[in-house]
């Protein structure tokens, strides 16, 4: 599904710089959920932004569905965002000028062919998944964190995408919205999507099918 | 094509939107104000001034060592005068319901005059005696200052023939100075309209009522009395009033005035210097006004986008493309623009109504604000705007980029 290679990712700090990422290498595959854990500052995020197209890595290749990510410009990788990847993130990331369902529509727009009462249907339709009937017209502000994550969640699967990257997602909730959360991305990757977590959380580990620790620039599977 | 209006209008919803609209749009009143400001000023011209009948001509007091015919002929002696008349000081305003239409008041001024400063009569008779109460009209009457005057056409002048000879009752108020003047100075005069004098069927023509002296006095002498006797002396002697061939010979005649003993006063006396100051003053306010608005607005611009920024950036997670993000900032920019001009429109519409309620009696201010809205002072407003929307344009035309 994704699979990246020699991946090197460095920061300026002052005038030196660090080195987050070093010649990593993994094979994403669908159907599964993975779990990346590590210490605060392993580089993570850094990862995960890296999959999801949104940093530039330095060296080493990204290939999202036998497709060379490298050769693509940034019109292409935006639409490759759009159409294959889906984002959660800790902080939900939700517009709050935005009511739920014009939140899960947003990334509907690109898709010039479809009416926008289908789009708003889908998004009634992706809220009713994560488990949120009656709560499409309000403003995230008027939604508790559990809900407003769950919103993400319907969102990222706006465009059905076969990928879901997720940062810390369950690091602002409490651990009722924690479970419903897991379950939600649980149920999602057995339907053919790779589920990526990025995640401190040890219920986050248990849920998964593969773990894998960033450490020392590295990304290692780990016995579960 | 993607639904970029729908995209805009979702970030329309933040509410600082409508306090970034009043502010603007009190800029752009700020911008048009000051452009009125300047046309105001700069409308008074130097050259047309030198021209205007009053900037060359001279009051000047008649000396009492003198008979009137040496007086005439001493000043009529200097060179580059051309004409010699006399003025009265005083005047006043009386009314009566017969001149009252729905352009005028019923008020009219009259003048105090004498036989020999009276304009030619063709009809009727100048004033008989000074034991009764006379007055001299223009066969063409409309009784008002010049600056309404544009409200009205010739059809609105009064023909005064069927008067000659009558006597008309006015009521006196003390208009020249109070209007809420004590009751014991209001009163009704009778005047007699005696004589009719030709000016031309067009308002900028004279059109003055005369009064002899004894019909002043007594209408205006409740308000005198500490002065009385310089008071009516001046109603009984007139100053004369001097043409000097132009404005750049004003000064020597002065001079030869000054030798012949005379006191002289200039009708109308402008500084050069001042006035250019005034101009240069006017145009200096409305430039700096300009550079203002437009940091002023170009700041407000900025708050916006940064506001905003977190959505060009969320869109760009979401997939869309910058060349997308950019469509959609300009097109909010456009919004924004149009929406700052609606509240303009409205502020100055319900500002309009409010100071026509006030001034239903002054149509001539209403008049003067008309031209409020000049096209230059319209234009400065577009181009700031223009820049603003560029310059913001250029600023953020990495907008929405994520970090790489
Ligand atoms: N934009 C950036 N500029 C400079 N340094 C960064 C930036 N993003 C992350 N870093 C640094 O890279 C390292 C890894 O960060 P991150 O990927 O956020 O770690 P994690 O998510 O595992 O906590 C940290 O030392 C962090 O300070
Ligand atoms: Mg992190």
């Amino acid at each position: 599904m994704i699979t990246i290679k020699n991946i090197k990712k460095s920061y300026k700090k002052g005038n030196h710089r660090v080195e987050v990422l070093d010649n990593v290498t993994y094979s994403f595959k669908s159907n599964s959920l993975y779990c990346i854990i590590g210490k605060s500052g392993a580089g993570k995020s850094t990862l995960i932004e890296i999959l999801g197209l949104l940093i530039k890595e330095e060296c080493g290749s990204i290939n999202i569905k036998g497709r060379e990510i490298n050769s693509l410009n940034e019109f292409e990788k935006a639409k490759v965002r759009n159409k294959e990847i889906g984002f959660i993130f800790q902080d939900f990331y939700l517009n709050p000028l935005m009511k739920a369902y014009e939140n899960v529509m947003l990334p509907m727009y690109l898709d010039k062919n479809i009416t926008n009462k289908k789009r708003k249907e889908k998004a009634y339709e992706l809220l009713k998944l994560v488990g949120l009937v009656d709560r499409e017209t309000h403003f995230p502000k008027e939604l508790s964190g559990g809900e407003q994550q769950r919103v993400a969640i319907a969102r990222s699967l706006a465009n059905n995408p076969n990928i879901i990257l997720a940062d810390e997602p369950t690091g602002s909730l409490d651990s009722e919205s924690t479970v419903a959360v897991l379950n939600i991305l649980k149920c999602l990757s057995k339907e053919n999507k790779c589920v990526i977590i990025v995640s401190h959380d040890d219920r986050v580990q248990k849920y998964a099918d593969v773990v894998l620790k960033l450490e020392d620039k590295k990304l290692k599977e780990k016995d579960k | 094509m993607i639904n970029y209006l729908k995209l805009t209008f979702f970030q329309l919803r933040k509410k600082s939107n409508i306090i970034n609209a009043i502010l603007v749009s009190l800029a752009i009143l700020v911008v048009i104000g000051s452009n009125y400001y300047k046309k105001f000023y700069n409308n008074f011209k130097l050259n047309d001034s030198k021209n205007y009948l009053a900037t060359y001509m001279l009051q000047v007091d008649k000396r009492e060592d003198l008979t009137n015919e040496e007086n005439y002929n001493t000043l009529k002696n200097i060179e580059n005068v051309t004409n010699i008349s006399y003025m009265y000081e005083f005047s006043d305003v009386i009314h009566s319901d017969l001149f009252k239409t729905d352009k005028f008041s019923g008020d009219i001024q009259i003048y105090n005059s004498s036989n020999e400063s009276l304009p030619e009569i063709v009809k009727g008779t100048n004033f008989p005696d000074n034991d009764g109460y006379y007055m001299v009209c223009p066969i063409n009457f409309y009784p008002e200052s010049l600056n309404n005057i544009k409200y009205y056409s010739k059809k609105d002048n009064f023909n005064l023939d069927s008067y000659l000879g009558k006597e008309i009752v006015f009521d006196y108020n003390g208009y020249m100075f109070s209007r809420n003047l004590d009751d014991k100075y209001k009163f009704e005069i009778p005047i007699k309209l005696v004589g009719l004098y030709k000016n031309a069927n067009n308002y900028y023509d004279e059109s003055e009522c005369y009064v002899n002296k004894k019909t002043i006095h007594d209408i205006t002498k409740n308000e005198y009395t500490d002065l009385e006797e310089d008071y009516v002396y001046q109603i009984n002697h007139p100053v004369y009033a001097l043409n000097v061939s132009s404005y750049e010979e004003v000064e020597k005649v002065e001079m030869s005035l000054e030798k012949s003993g005379y006191n002289y006063n200039r009708m109308f006396y402008f500084d050069e210097n001042e006035t250019q100051q005034i101009n240069n003053t006017a145009d200096l306010v409305y430039n700096i006004a300009i550079v203002i608005i437009f940091i002023f607005i170009f700041l407000v611009f900025q708050k916006d986008y940064y506001e905003d920024k977190e959505y060009y950036r969320q869109l760009n997670v979401l997939g869309f493309n910058l060349k997308e993000i950019k469509i959609i900032y300009f097109i909010s920019l456009l919004i924004k623009v149009f929406v700052y001009f609606l509240f303009v429109l409205v502020i100055t519409i319900i500002s309009m109504l409010v100071i026509k309620i006030l001034t239903i009696n002054y149509p001539f201010i209403l008049s003067k604000l008309r031209v409020l809205y000049s096209f230059d002072g319209i234009a400065s407003v577009i181009l700031i705007f223009i820049f603003n929307v560029l310059l913001s344009f250029m600023i953020h035309r990495h907008i929405g980029k994520l970090n790489v």
